[in-house]
């Protein structure tokens, strides 16, 4: 199940994951920032989407290990200072999957968040028609 | 004429918010466009600090979204990169989107994997079914 995350026609197209119908964790984490963060998020999300270069060498877009532990399709994230937004790439789409507030000193939870991710990877993939 | 929004077009903004995310947007793109033509040039960070007389680091600082750069900054990069410096600007698309509705449910849309991550999915528009 994938939402369309912009209007706007963009180079790379923004899609969100939801896990179930009417829930996204993207959408629902995006809901809990404050205005402020939240469109850095969502501003950084637009510009790297209307850009449209995934391999970008700017500090705020990564491509992640997990993409290896998982051992398929490229998994990147959007940068905002603390907050993080998890997506798969699928040939010219950006699909988010997860997104989780990082912060400097590595916890138990922040681990727990990037085992939940895996998982959500793992089903995002799936729905999108199975790994590589 | 309203448009449909996307599920991420649906934030309502006040006015001071309105232009955090103007001045947001605009410092992604000159980071994003910065290092594209630093890319394309073909030039290192370090031959591009040489160059400019400033550190790796502050080459490396440049291109993060929060270096705040100056217009004189960026026109100095681009002088070194054989470039000149153009601003373009373009109407907001968000301010005719409609609003007045609440978010759109989540569809249930089937994809297809493409083999290679270069393939271009053209039209997205049936997965939000």
């Amino acid at each position: 199940m994938f939402e369309r995350a912009f209007d706007e026609e963009l180079r790379i197209c923004w899609m969100l994951y939801c896990e179930r119908p009417g829930f996204c964790r993207v959408l629902e984490y995006l809901k809990n920032c404050t205005p402020n963060d939240r469109d850095k998020v969502l501003a950084r999300m637009k510009e790297f989407a209307r850009n449209g270069n995934w391999n970008a060498r700017v500090g705020f877009i990564k491509r992640l290990t997990l993409s290896e532990r998982l051992n398929v399709a490229p998994i990147f994230e959007v940068k905002s200072f603390q907050d993080r937004i998890l997506f798969l790439r699928q040939g010219m789409t950006a699909v988010a999957f997860f997104a989780l507030q990082k912060k400097d000193d590595w916890s138990k939870k922040d681990q727990n968040q990037l085992e939940a991710a895996v998982e959500v990877a793992k089903a995002a993939l799936k729905a999108l028609g199975g790994s590589r | 004429m309203n448009r449909k929004r996307g599920a991420l077009d649906g934030f309502t903004r006040s006015e001071d918010e309105r232009y955090a995310f103007a001045e947001e947007s605009a410092l992604a793109h000159v980071s994003l466009s910065l290092a594209d033509l630093i890319e394309a040039s073909g030039v290192s960070q370090r031959q591009l600090a040489e160059a400019l007389g400033l550190t790796e680091a502050r080459i490396s600082q440049i291109l993060d979204v929060d270096s705040n750069l100056t217009v004189r900054t960026i026109a100095r990069i681009a002088c070194a990169l054989g470039q000149r410096m153009q601003i373009q600007f373009a109407p907001r698309v968000e301010a005719s989107i409609d609003n007045s509705e609440p978010y759109p449910s989540c569809g249930s849309g089937t994809w297809e994997a493409v083999e290679e991550p270069e393939q271009v999915i053209a039209d997205c528009d049936g997965l939000a079914a």
